[in-house]
């Protein structure tokens, strides 16, 4: 007995064949955590190219301070750190922003990008914003009014206020409160804690709220999720481009763009926006993958850096109210 | 056409995004296979356990050299993470024996000619080889296990199989041949048994 294809394949029966119909096909993962394992993958690619930039980086200072030496001139270069006994480096505060200083018992006004050790107190007065830079290179910002602590490397307490968190790390973070934990992984989502109320809203990915003795609940990409005391949680839709989320925005400050590809910095300018990233064709696609930016943007807001590197490129986007941005040729449709 | 695993690791390391999407998309799946098998079918455990593999995969890949597979490399990474998530969320992670154990193994292929019955034993004696053969599919080099199954489990024919892989069906029909091939060493190593599926190969 044969078994002939229509292409002229000849199988006999054979044990191998028989063991793979036996087998079956091998299940599919569910969809939404391939979405979700690779936003975290992509993100921590990321991460790592620019450790390489930087590296390389260091490696054409130490030539040109050999060099230096060799010419007999005393020179000092600062030491590339090694280990980071901190937890957090302050990246960026308007207004009235203070930490606490344990040695005088006094709250004191920031150093700039200071870095900030395990235990931590920080918070903001009315009007001021306040954004650090994790370890990990996630970020961590703080809505006005204001106060917490960095109590150990991936867990910050929440005293009163808002934070928002964009966890670019591979682990947890938890968001500690009176009413209960906030957890995620690789998510951007914020906690707000007023008057007793408890309040996340989840901007990409899902995190999950715990309360002592009770079973966790989940909060999804475009929810929020709130509660009151010991009352059950109430969810509705909030969604992860909400003019809400503008207040974090203002805090955002673009990557380092020098030798970046274009579409790696359009990622970040989704990503702040809370949108997905789409391109007009393959094409577009490919080419913003191929450019590479060059000079610097300082003290933009991600829609305007948007504008400024586009103004320079072929590509221009818009905004559909389908919360992306679409990447999209210059000029008329062809 | 095929590219090595090295190649594929330098490629993500020189920042090539089309490179850093072939090797999620390959071995994405069969890493959340494996992961699964060895959490209790826990899927949030699967699921960070692999993320996890990924992200550190991503920071040391400048560490592979190509010796072993990229997928053996992650695999092993992968391990590490499960038991890092063990020890943090107090799991009894405990490796299955079935895929642990050649004499295991050897049985549950030779339980294939055994006469079939309808006991629960043997339900999960076929359990066991409908996994221990998934997992043995996606040990295989590069697409073989996906051109395996498409052909025999799917059903898709070469020309099907061709277009799935964008090549020509010369090509496929090659790929096809090497596959089966590599399955059939894969399953005679884990068995111990060089004819278990030898008699009938072409």
């Amino acid at each position: 007995m044969r078994d002939e294809d229509q292409d002229g394949w000849t199988d006999q029966p054979d044990a191998l064949a028989a063991l793979l119909r036996a087998a079956g096909r091998r299940p599919e993962p569910p969809a939404v955590d391939r979405e979700r394992v690779r936003a975290a993958s992509y993100d921590a690619w990321q991460r790592a190219l620019a450790v390489r930039r930087r590296r390389r980086m260091s490696w054409g200072l130490a030539i040109a301070a050999s060099i230096l030496g060799a010419i007999g001139l005393a020179v000092w270069l600062p030491g590339v750190p090694t280990a980071s006994p901190h937890v957090a480096d302050l990246a960026l505060a308007l207004g009235g922003v203070e930490v606490f200083d344990s040695e005088s018992g006094r709250w004191v006004p920031p150093k700039e990008r200071m870095p900030l050790p395990t235990g931590s107190r920080l918070r903001t007065g009315a009007d001021a914003l306040l954004s650090l830079q994790l370890a990990d290179g996630s970020v961590l910002r703080a809505a006005s009014q204001t106060e917490f602590v960095l109590s150990a490397q991936r867990r910050i307490e929440l005293l009163h206020g808002a934070l928002y968190v964009h966890n670019l790390g591979v682990r947890h973070l938890d968001v500690v409160t009176d009413l209960g934990t906030v957890s995620d992984i690789g998510t951007q989502f914020e906690v707000l804690l007023r008057d007793g109320r408890l309040r996340t809203r989840v901007r990409s990915g899902s995190v999950r709220l715990e309360r002592d003795g009770d079973v966790a609940v989940e909060c999804l990409a475009g929810e929020e999720l709130s509660l009151k005391g010991t009352n059950m949680p109430v969810r509705r839709a909030f969604a992860p481009d909400d003019a809400y989320w503008e207040w974090m925005a203002a805090l955002a400050r673009p990557p380092e763009i020098e030798g970046l590809p274009l579409k790696n910095f359009l990622a970040w300018a989704a990503s702040e926006l809370g949108r997905q990233l789409r391109f007009a064709s393959p094409e577009i696609e490919a080419r913003a993958r191929a450019m590479q930016l060059h000079g610097s943007l300082d003290d933009l807001t991600p829609l305007q850096a948007l504008d400024v590197v586009l103004a320079g490129t072929s590509l221009s986007y818009v905004l559909p109210d389908d919360g992306s941005i679409l990447v999209t040729k210059r000029g008329p449709p062809e | 056409m095929s590219q090595s695993d090295f190649q594929i690791a330098k490629r993500v390391l020189a920042g090539d995004e089309a490179a850093f999407e072939h090797l999620f998309e390959l071995h994405f799946p069969r890493l959340y296979r494996f992961a699964l098998v060895r959490v209790r079918g826990n899927q949030d455990d699967a699921r960070e356990a692999v993320q996890l593999t990924f992200c550190r995969a991503f920071e040391r890949l400048d560490t592979f050299r190509g010796e072993a597979s990229l997928y053996a490399w992650m695999c092993q990474i992968c391990r590490n993470a499960i038991a890092d998530i063990g020890r943090e969320r107090q799991r009894d992670f405990v490796p299955k024996a079935a895929f642990d154990e050649d004499q295991t193994i050897a049985a549950i292929l030779e339980s294939l000619a055994a006469p079939m019955m309808d006991e629960p034993e043997t339900r999960a004696w076929r359990n066991e080889l409908a996994q221990l053969i998934q997992a043995t599919l996606d040990c295989l080099p590069g697409r073989y296990g996906d051109v395996l199954e498409w052909k025999y489990v799917d059903g898709m024919s070469v020309k099907e199989i061709a277009a799935r892989l964008a090549v020509g069906p010369k090509a496929a029909e090659s790929q096809l041949m090497r596959a089966r091939v590599a399955f059939r060493e894969a399953i005679s190593d884990l068995s111990g048994s060089s004819d278990l599926l030898g008699a009938t190969n072409q």
